[in-house]
């Protein structure tokens, strides 16, 4: 039987015009990986917002990393001055990962 | 001359450009599934980029860079100062928005609209006014000095830790935006290759180029159109504001271009970018010095009440005032 190993996913909803500073604080915190996704649509504190903008700044993406939960904290803490500054969301779940070394 | 005025405005409104746009709006508000998909936009993007800069710098490789030039980016710039400072006093003081949100939007409308401009050439040309291609340069310089000024007028009206500089990557966001690199790059381009560029490749740049700016449009529409369906903050006295603002701002640009004695082509083409109101740069430079600011303000006043007015009534009538005082 395959062995699972407990990880900590965060989800950041952000605007691409404010990525670099999610990534910035990443990097601070020493997060080697990251997949960052586009968003279809939504709903928001501005309203409906939709993909197709004419400026790339106002599209929407998703990025999600997966890390240790001891590492967690460090992690949001490095968050903390973009998500005090930017409309950004954030989410933690719990993960279970199959290969333990990657994360 | 209100004959001369609406015979040059029905013949915009006739226009497939502008009549595209009407049916993106009409799509949108008819809630219509009606998409241009975004890869697809992007190109034509690119094509119109690349087409209308490149074609400006083949026309001034036949003049070379001239006084007038320095001259107009430097009113160009004036104008892009003063703009934004008139459009805040005004949002501030009959108190239609708060002094964040007033420097936000001022921002906007002291910047550039490149679409606009593009849609006011293809005017010019259609009416076979000449104009001087260095135009092109000049709304790239346009673009930035109205949003040091929005910044500037926004900090005055924030405390310590909120105040926002003109930080490094600010600064690439606005210099180095994928619109600006493609414009001035294609217009170096145009420069360099001159006239055998444009024998070799004329042919991909002029031909379809209405083409494509109508299919551009109709994206513009579908955009406008949606942003005014959910346009729940534009209250009478804003969207009044970006139907009066362009008129007050090709005014002072129209006062520019008679001290500097441009022709009506050249002259016409300072009052659109004075007019136009930026949507593409101006919104992703707020997103990063001012989130506190609201798009949904200002990107909607921009794009779905300034550019529609400016497109459809605003191209004829600058060109009517220029035509008749400049030259």
């Amino acid at each position: 039987m395959t062995v699972l190993h407990p990880r900590k996913r965060i989800d950041i909803f952000v605007e691409m015009a404010v990525l670099p500073r999610v990534e910035e604080a990443l990097t601070g915190a020493r997060v080697t990986g990251f997949t960052v996704v586009p968003c279809i649509k939504g709903r928001g504190w501005n309203g409906d917002w939709s993909s197709d903008e004419i400026a790339d700044a106002e599209r929407m993406v998703m990025l999600s990393t997966i890390t240790r939960a001891e590492t967690l904290d460090t992690v949001l803490e490095s968050l903390r001055p973009v998500m005090e500054r930017w409309r950004i969301v954030v989410s933690v779940a719990d993960v279970q990962v199959v290969r333990s070394d990657k994360f | 001359m209100i004959e001369q005025i609406l015979t040059l405005a029905g013949a915009n409104l006739a226009s497939p450009i502008v009549l595209f746009f009407a049916l993106g709006v009409a799509a949108a508000l008819a809630r219509s599934d009606l998409t241009v998909p975004e890869a697809f936009a992007k190109g034509l993007t690119i094509y119109l980029m690349l087409a209308i800069g490149f074609k400006g710098g083949v026309a001034v490789a036949k003049n070379g860079i001239t006084l007038d030039f320095l001259t107009v980016a430097a009113a160009g710039i004036v104008l892009g100062v003063l703009i934004p400072a008139i459009a805040h006093g005004v949002l501030t003081r009959t108190r239609l928005l708060d002094p964040l949100n007033a420097a936000a939007v001022a921002a906007h409308y002291g910047s550039v609209s490149i679409v606009t401009f593009v849609a006011g050439t293809t005017l010019l040309t259609s009416l076979g006014v000449a104009f001087d291609g260095y135009m092109i340069a000049v709304t790239a310089i346009m673009e930035t000095p109205a949003i040091i000024v929005g910044l500037w007028l926004a900090n005055a009206s924030l405390k310590g830790a909120e105040r926002t500089g003109f930080s490094k990557d600010l600064l690439h966001e606005v210099m180095l935006n994928g619109s600006v690199v493609l414009l001035m790059g294609a217009f170096l381009i145009g420069y360099v290759s001159g006239e055998p560029g444009m024998a070799a490749i004329g042919a991909f740049v002029d031909t379809p180029f209405k083409g494509v700016l109508c299919l551009f449009m109709l994206d513009m529409g579908l955009l406008a159109g949606r942003r005014l369906v959910t346009a729940r903050l534009l209250t009478p006295g804003l969207v009044l504001f970006g139907l009066v603002m362009p008129l007050v701002s090709a005014v002072l640009a129209l006062a520019m271009a008679m001290a500097l004695a441009l022709s009506p082509g050249t002259g016409t083409l300072l009052m659109i970018l004075a007019a136009s109101a930026s949507y593409i740069a101006v919104p992703a430079a707020m997103r990063i010095a001012l989130p506190q600011a609201n798009p949904a303000i200002y990107v909607t006043l921009s794009l779905a009440v300034t550019f529609p007015f400016n497109l459809s009534l605003g191209l004829p009538l600058y060109y009517f005032a220029a035509s008749n005082l400049l030259g």
